[in-house]
């Protein structure tokens, strides 16, 4: 498993890998109060000694430097350069019960490097800077031009192994690299006819034009698009009791749509949030709000309207912190933010910005799109929940304790006073609101965008957090590309496009994905991109790619969302949610993008490969490796179906079997098939034969699985054994990672 | 600090993380019982995230039987005598408070008081008093103990079950069998740590239920409650396609881990070898599930403990052999939902129909697994996410009673809580706590605390911040404990 397991290499564990590196060098380097002493006194004492009032022990507090430097009762938390005559330092190191800070038992006790951090800290001044993701990046220096750089990227991924004593794996084969990208750009492997093309093109160039061709497909949109969804919390129907289905389908094309069309990524923000208060706004841009509806909406009897409604203006706030801007600014929504400099009353700032819609908390029954809503221009039947303000504006108060019924002080639309004021000129609004976003002022946008982008190329976020760039977050593995890459694309027209391409022609993405035990060992998750990224297809992936290799997909942009196979009963075992309806014919093999989402019963083979159920924001996704995913490719209809049609297609090919299933096998990784791997899988499907054979009739029970038929030209007893071929290709670990 | 300790102090906390990611790699998923040793005690599976308990447990498993839509305190457990003369008067205010109830009760003119319609009595040597609707739980009374000052945050069912499943009443925290699975680990190497079974009640309407009350949130996603369905594969895609059989099965497995091996050793990459351990594992659920659920070798007088829905597959009865199946095998957290206890009318007619599908089956689970010694180490919870209101919903028609978060009864029994005790107690209308109020954060930090952890230090960092079941609440129950 990797993904959200508890970080294998934790702060802790990086600042005694740079303490160590710092004394190998002998080098006397400062202890960073960023890198180093930061993420120790946000975890371990501001829970205590942080920016909350009601918390705060001993009324100190250690985020601000003039309180902790403060003497009180003649005691001095920090004196700056002298650890002897500091609380903190003599307290941390006590070994008295009563004594020793943080108190034991609450799960904070500091291990030695922490406290031998600190100390230093202190002794070398106690040097207190800004979190670093909190003031706006510059364009730092680019690391030294080499030979084997293509671009920026290269030349700090470089200096980062070249420091670690690593150097770069030789670049992936073209067959490697092909599929990469292929699967990267449009969620879907490269055909064999792609592959021959790339693999003749010997001359210069030839990757780019591939990933020119690639970026310009419209399944790039749709790729791009199953990303934005999770953390839009997009969904086909409205959570809750009864799960109604909704109508927002249209926004999500209107996703794709941009994303093919490449729209700036500042256009893109600012239609999403505020499309609605643009002037003159297009129907594509009020469907663009939608995003701010996509939310769950209660239709259980005895819901109070109120506390509902309150529910939605408060999960807009926090999907905007997690989406633009890397911060749980829904911590603040019943205290002050224990680690963030945010307070209580700046929620309540920001929850005033999206409090003011004609909208209810509670619909019974509701089908469909709730007001406020517009008909969708291509298809006026279908009404879409959009933005619209009310025209007298409803009044904001601080809800105390975050409960929709203890109003408190009535609070105005504003900005946390951490981040930068608004544009020159712009007003305190919705419209505002989001343009500060996308100004190229604001610390963390850019910041947060790239390294969630990042994440989907390279595995891992240069902050592993994406969903966090807070105080709380851990060190960036390379926190000079980070700002570079930021910067890069703010300035240059937040340009999708541009930007992945330049990940994609790295050669860091280029190298090959084999790994050795230095590389392991130096580098066991690959954050310092020692090798090229191996990853695990994400949910949609594995199955778009099944049904691309048997030739059952069906590729349509956009429209309403289809019902393929799941489980017989699935909607039926839980209350209230009537029959489910399964789709044929075409519904049944259209890209996962376009699968149902009932949030509440979501589709389980989806769930099972960690797609999120969408009934939150969700800007991370874990990649488990279980044996119900195993089950999953082994045994359910999709597949089965998918591996005879493949096996079908295979037939097709050459003149011999060992030709087809070395067809086949190339279809499903890109690779000839060795000597070995050819005899393992000749040898399978000469002993599958022979069963085959002695019984037919399990050969049509086989074959009869799924809605589509194969050819009645052939041999049922070889299809059969040729399908499970397939269907061993189709579960081979090769082949479900990219 | 020297260089030479920190080398050591460094070296030594790699070695810890490197053998962590090691067994993980190797073993994670559903656990390896077969590497526990080396990573801890006997208590612990190998995926555990502790080295060891925060202290010595009481319970090594929990079979909790979660009532859903709030079954009625009034009419099961807490007795009020003094109501009968009080029939249909209005809810002193002084009672009620400024409390806010449901927009199904808010516009109704009169929240008239609604007295049991059921008889009380003691049972037992400790004199445990039960409804007269649950006469087999009667016969154990004295290995019961009931909480009668359970109270809660939530006024819906939504946010009320999710509360009670993961700590917050909204939706995206991990449920408390996942923080279990996460924090403990599994200990049989063939099936899931965390299971859970589902099943509606005779009651006319149910409320639903949903696959996040048993998600593991933001924790890794094999922490997940696997659920056991009732009808077609008991785990989804356990049975082989038509036309494979067993043997077939195990030769495509034979080539696929033959090729992964392969390529493991061109690739160098250690996620391959966790694939094919769980290739191997998901073989061995084909043949552990479907012997788990196949209960034709439990002899009639071990079926008749359970009562007769137990020969339906699906029912509650039959859950609850499962259940005792499933603790037989070590499964960590065992979870059924017993859906259809949302009274708001037809109490008379529904609330009969619910006890009779739950009484005799917990009764026969807790009889079950006290002669077979598994309730010595086995937690029992039985019990909803809220109670009901002593005023009468729709008093002139099919009356019944609404939602009641302020107030309400959870069972328990087994491992480490004490036998025919009571704790806490209710005001006369059974509307408020009267003494020693126990929130649902109290009761999970004492469920974790019976298992071993301290519910303060199972933690897990997401979004920049510390996460724990309890958020930054609950206080162990230590007057339930034995």
């Amino acid at each position: 498993m990797r993904g959200l397991t508890p970080p294998v290499f934790d702060s802790r564990f990086l600042t005694a890998l740079a303490l160590v590196g710092l004394c190998q060098a002998s080098v006397r380097a400062q202890v960073d109060y960023n890198r180093d002493v930061l993420p120790i006194l946000a975890s371990k004492c501001y829970a205590c000694h942080g920016v909350d009032e009601k918390q705060r022990k001993a009324k100190l507090r250690l985020d601000v430097k003039e309180v902790a430097f403060a003497e009180r009762d003649g005691v001095r938390a920090i004196v700056p350069g002298k650890p002897g005559e500091s609380a903190l330092v003599s307290r941390i190191f006590s070994a008295e019960k009563g004594e020793v800070m943080p108190p034991p038992g609450k799960g904070r006790t500091l291990s030695d490097a922490e406290k031998t951090i600190l100390r230093e800290w202190v002794a070398e001044g106690a040097v207190y800077r800004e979190h670093w993701a909190f003031s706006k990046p510059s364009r730092p220096e680019v690391p030294k031009a080499v030979d084997w750089a293509a671009n920026e990227v290269d030349r700090f991924i470089l200096a980062g192994l070249e420091a670690r004593g690593l150097d770069p794996q030789s670049p992936a084969s073209k067959e490697e690299l092909l599929r990469r990208a292929t699967l990267d750009l449009t969620g879907l492997p490269p055909t064999i006819e792609e592959l021959d093309a790339f693999l003749s093109d010997k001359t210069p160039g030839a990757y780019e034009r591939e990933v020119d061709r690639l970026l310009a497909s419209p399944r790039f949109g749709e790729r791009l698009a199953a990303w934005w969804l999770d953390g839009a919390r997009y969904g086909d129907s409205h959570g809750y009791d009864n799960d109604l289905e909704n109508s927002q389908w249209p926004w999500r094309d209107w996703v794709i749509r941009s994303f093919n069309a490449n729209k700036p990524f500042d256009e893109f923000t600012i239609e999403q949030l505020a499309g609605d208060l643009l002037d003159k706004p297009t129907n594509d841009q009020l469907i663009a709000t939608g995003f701010n509806r996509n939310h769950r909406i209660n239709t259980e009897g005895g819901a109070i309207d109120e506390e509902w409604r309150t529910e939605y203006v408060i999960d807009r706030v926090e999907t905007m912190g997690t989406v633009w801007m890397g911060l749980s600014l829904g911590c603040a929504r019943c205290h002050e933010h224990k680690y963030d400099p945010l307070s209580q009353e700046e929620f309540y700032q920001l929850f005033a910005f999206f409090n003011n819609l004609e909208e209810k908390g509670f619909i019974n029954n509701l089908r469909g799109s709730a007001e406020p809503r517009v008909a969708y221009k291509a298809n006026p039947k279908v009404q879409v929940m959009i933005m619209r303000e009310k025209e007298k504006p409803r009044v904001t108060r601080i809800l105390v304790g975050g409960q929709y019924d203890a109003p408190g002080d009535e609070v105005q639309p504003g900005l946390p006073a951490f981040l930068p004021p608004l544009p020159p000129g712009e007003k305190m609004g919705r419209l505002g609101l989001a343009r500060w976003l996308v100004s190229g002022e604001h610390p963390l946008t850019a910041r947060v965008l790239v390294n969630r982008i990042w994440e989907q190329f390279f595995g891992s976020g240069i902050v592993k957090s994406v969903e966090n760039l807070g105080v709380q977050a851990e060190w960036p593995s390379h926190p000079e590309l980070l700002d570079w890459l930021a910067v890069d694309f703010s300035s240059g027209g937040w340009d999708l496009k541009a930007f992945i391409r330049k990940l994609v022609l790295s050669s860091t993405y280029r190298q090959s994905h084999v790994v050795d035990a230095k590389r392991l060992r130096l580098d066991p998750e690959n954050r310092l991109l020692s090798r090229g990224p191996r990853l695990r297809l994400q949910a949609e992936m594995v199955r778009d790619q099944a049904l691309a290799l048997s030739g059952l997909l069906v590729e349509r942009v956009g429209g309403p969302s289809v019902k393929p196979y799941q489980p017989a009963g699935l909607w039926e075992e839980v209350e209230k949610r009537g029959k489910f309806k399964r789709g044929n014919g075409q519904d049944l093999y259209r890209r996962s993008l376009y699968t149902n989402i009932r949030r509440t019963v979501a589709p389980p083979s989806m769930l099972l490969f960690d797609m999120p159920s969408r009934e939150v924001c969700t800007v991370q996704r874990a990649r488990t490796n279980t044996p119900l995913q195993a089950l999953a490719l082994m045994n359910e209809v999709t597949y089965v179906e998918a591996a005879k049609k493949f096996a079908e297609r295979m037939m097709g090919q050459g003149a011999s079997v060992g030709e087809r299933i070395a067809w086949g096998f190339r279809s499903a990784t890109q690779r000839v098939p060795d000597e070995e791997e050819l005899r393992v899988l000749l040898a399978g499907y000469g002993r599958r034969l022979e069963r085959f054979k002695a019984s037919p009739q399990s050969a049509a029970k086989l074959l009869g699985r799924g809605e589509a038929k194969v050819s009645e030209k052939l041999s049922p007893v070889e299809l059969a054994a040729m399908t499970t071929v397939a269907g061993v290709l189709l579960n081979l670990d090769e082949v479900i990672n990219k | 600090m020297s260089l030479g300790e920190g080398m050591r102090m460094f070296e030594t906390e790699k070695t810890k993380l490197q053998r962590r990611a090691f067994l993980k790699a190797s073993a994670h998923g559903f656990g390896a019982a077969a590497l526990g040793s080396l990573l801890a005690g006997e208590a612990l599976g190998a995926d555990s995230i502790l080295d060891k308990p925060h202290h010595q447990p009481k319970a090594k498993r929990v079979i909790y039987l979660f009532q859903s839509g709030g079954p009625s305190q009034l009419d099961l457990f807490d007795p009020k005598p003094g109501l009968e003369k009080l029939a249909g008067k209005q809810l002193p205010d002084s009672i009620r408070g400024s409390q806010r109830i449901t927009t199904m009760t808010s516009g109704q003119k009169t929240l008239p008081v609604l007295p049991s319609q059921y008889g009380f009595r003691p049972h037992g040597e400790s004199g445990l008093s039960l409804s007269d609707q649950l006469p087999r739980l009667a016969g154990v009374a004295d290995e019961l103990c009931l909480v009668r000052s359970m109270h809660t945050e939530a006024i819906n069912h939504d946010p009320a079950i999710t509360f009670f499943q993961t700590g917050s009443q909204l939706a995206g925290r991990p449920s408390i069998g996942s923080w279990l699975a996460y924090g403990l680990g599994a200990l049989n190497r063939d099936l899931p740590a965390y299971v859970v079974l589902t099943s509606r009640g005779g009651a006319s309407d149910a409320q639903p239920l949903y696959s996040r009350l048993w998600d593991s949130g933001f924790l890794p996603s094999e922490h997940s409650g696997v659920k056991f369905r009732n009808t077609g594969d008991p785990v989804y895609y356990l049975s082989n396609p038509p036309g494979i059989d067993g043997p077939l099965r195990r030769d495509m497995l034979d080539d696929i881990v033959g090729l992964n091996r392969r390529r493991q050793g061109v690739v160098g990459d250690p996620e391959i070898e966790a694939r094919i351990a769980q290739y191997e594992l998901a073989f061995r659920m084909q043949s552990s599930v479907p012997e788990l659920s196949d209960v034709s070798g439990e002899p009639d007088k071990v079926l008749d403990l359970y009562g007769p829905n137990v020969r339906k597959p699906g029912s509650f009865a039959r859950n609850c052999l499962l259940a005792r199946r499933l603790a037989e095998r070590d499964v960590r957290f065992i979870q059924l939902f017993h859906m259809g206890w949302d009274h708001h009318f037809k109490l008379e007619q529904d609330l009969p129909r619910q006890c009779s599908d739950t009484d005799q089956a917990t009764a026969g689970l807790i009889t079950d697994l006290k002669q077979r010694g598994l309730l010595e180490d086995t937690l029992i919870v039985w019990g909803g996410e809220f109670g009901r209101t002593v005023y009468a919903q729709a008093p002139e028609k099919q009356r019944g009673r609404d939602h009641h978060p302020r107030c309400f009864t959870t069972m328990l029994a087994g491992a480490g809580v004490k036998k025919g005790h009571v704790h806490g107690s209710t005001d006369d209308f059974s509307y408020n706590v009267a003494e020693d109020p126990v929130h649902v954060h109290d009761l999970n930090a004492t469920i974790l605390h019976l298992l071993g952890i301290d519910h303060e230090r199972l933690l897990f960092k997401y979004q920049g911040r510390q996460y724990r079941l309890t958020d930054v609440h609950g206080e162990v129950v230590r007057g339930i404990l034995s």
